[in-house]
């Protein structure tokens, strides 16, 4: 009951491997998972954050810091002085940095905006695999996925007629 | 540095170690093509593809048609049904996922597996589904200052999901019930519409049941015995002229 205090309630994020997040409860509710947790009154101290390991985890909470919409909060200031276009392009130049990181991380980064339900994040990061997948020949996305063709000749023949569309 | 790299590698992540659902999610952003040339990569791709709990979330065609049935002694006496010559999913043809208003709705337009249907309790409410995935958009009212009634048969909705995964639907406004002065284009991108005057002759008219969509242009036989075109953003007006002595109803978009 105490949540629902207005103003800047702060809110700790646990990961499994025993780190400790403070963050603004705002920040936190760009997660739809944590959101609810919050609404529901299920979260009083403390939240653990099961399966997200405290690196993965405090890259999640910079996504949210600078995604979180800047009204007044902390972080992000001036806001209120920068037009909404020079804002975006600026988030946009941001995001760009953000997913800079190894394959591994990235799907890291996938599955915990997965789980917690952080749509513009889950979009970022599957971006560069949407990429990969349509710009590439199947080979190549055949060894960009570390699989092997386990199609027989004549299986493979027949599936590659009916799709054959996509091949042009 | 060498034997850090070579670790490394030994770890990498693949796509693959997701589980099936995220992998889903995230081949639903994939364009058509691509996920057909995914369905090839190998069988468990094939099977998580083609799977029926998936293939409602990803892009996908239907191959079928609508058609109405009507018997006096039935109640209600018209009904529809949708013959499917194409893989599953297999569809209500009666859209039972559409908001109320929509119960009863009459179709205009179809295109790439998307329908413009109109609703039959309001004529003016009009909204574009996809039948296989059971989304649906409501359309916004025209442009207040389209100076005439919109006529049913003007609606005419585009959508080539090889290219984009964004429709339109062009709403021909025309002058004197005949001339063509301009065109509402609404892009499923903006959610608005946008009026774009004719660039055609003021005295084009148009067969609105003879269309086409082809190479990003939407094009219509003209009473003028023409092909004239205008594509998604009504920037391009172009007329296609016909070998003397052709007419229009000898012409085949």
């Amino acid at each position: 009951m105490a949540t629902r205090e207005a103003g800047k309630k702060m809110i700790m994020l646990k990961s499994p491997d025993g780190m400790e997040f403070e963050v603004e409860e705002a920040v936190a509710m760009e997660s739809q998972t944590i959101r609810k947790m919050i609404e529901d009154d299920c979260a009083d101290t403390a939240i653990l954050i099961p399966n997200i390991n405290s690196k993965i985890l405090s890259r999640v909470i910079e996504y949210c810091n600078k995604h979180v919409p800047t009204t007044g909060a902390t972080g992000a200031a001036a806001s209120d002085t920068v037009a909404p276009a020079a804002l975006a392009e600026d988030l946009k130049i941001w995001d760009a940095e953000f997913i800079k990181v190894n394959r591994a991380t990235r799907f890291d980064l996938i599955q915990a905006a997965s789980y917690l339900n952080i749509k513009g994040l889950l979009d970022l990061t599957s971006q560069t695999t949407i990429d990969t997948i349509s710009d590439n020949s199947l080979e190549e996305i055949r060894s960009f996925l570390s699989t092997k063709n386990d199609y027989l000749p004549e299986e493979e023949q027949t599936i590659r007629r009916e799709n054959q569309w996509a091949f042009q | 540095m060498a034997r850090r790299s070579s670790r490394k590698r030994n770890v990498q992540t693949v796509l693959t170690d997701l589980p099936d659902a995220l992998i889903v999610e995230i081949l639903s952003r994939l364009p058509l093509k691509s996920l057909c040339c995914c369905k090839c990569v190998d069988t468990h791709w094939y099977d998580l593809i083609s799977h029926p709990e998936h293939i409602k979330k990803l892009p996908q065609t239907l191959a079928g048609f609508f058609f109405d049935t009507e018997d006096i002694g039935r109640c209600p006496k018209v009904a529809r049904h949708f013959a499917n010559i194409g893989e599953p999913p297999q569809i209500d043809p009666s859209s039972p996922f559409l908001p109320p208003e929509f119960e009863l709705v009459r179709l205009e337009d179809c295109c790439d597996g998307l329908l413009l249907c109109c609703s039959s309790q309001h004529p003016f409410r009009r909204l574009v589904c996809n039948p296989a995935t059971e989304r649906w958009v409501v359309l916004p009212a025209l442009p207040a200052d389209s100076s005439c009634v919109a006529q049913e048969d003007t609606f005419h909705l585009v959508f080539d999901r090889d290219v984009s995964s964004h429709f339109h639907v062009f709403q021909i406004v025309l002058k004197d019930w005949r001339w063509v002065a301009g065109i509402n284009i609404y892009s499923s991108g903006t959610g608005s519409w946008n009026f774009m005057e004719s660039g055609w002759e003021s005295d084009t008219s148009i067969c609105h049941n003879r269309h086409l969509f082809h190479q990003g242009m939407l094009h219509f036989v003209s009473f003028q015995s023409t092909v004239v075109s205008v594509d998604l953003e009504g920037k391009k007006w172009r007329v296609i002229p016909v070998p003397e002595g052709v007419q229009r109803y000898s012409l085949w978009l």
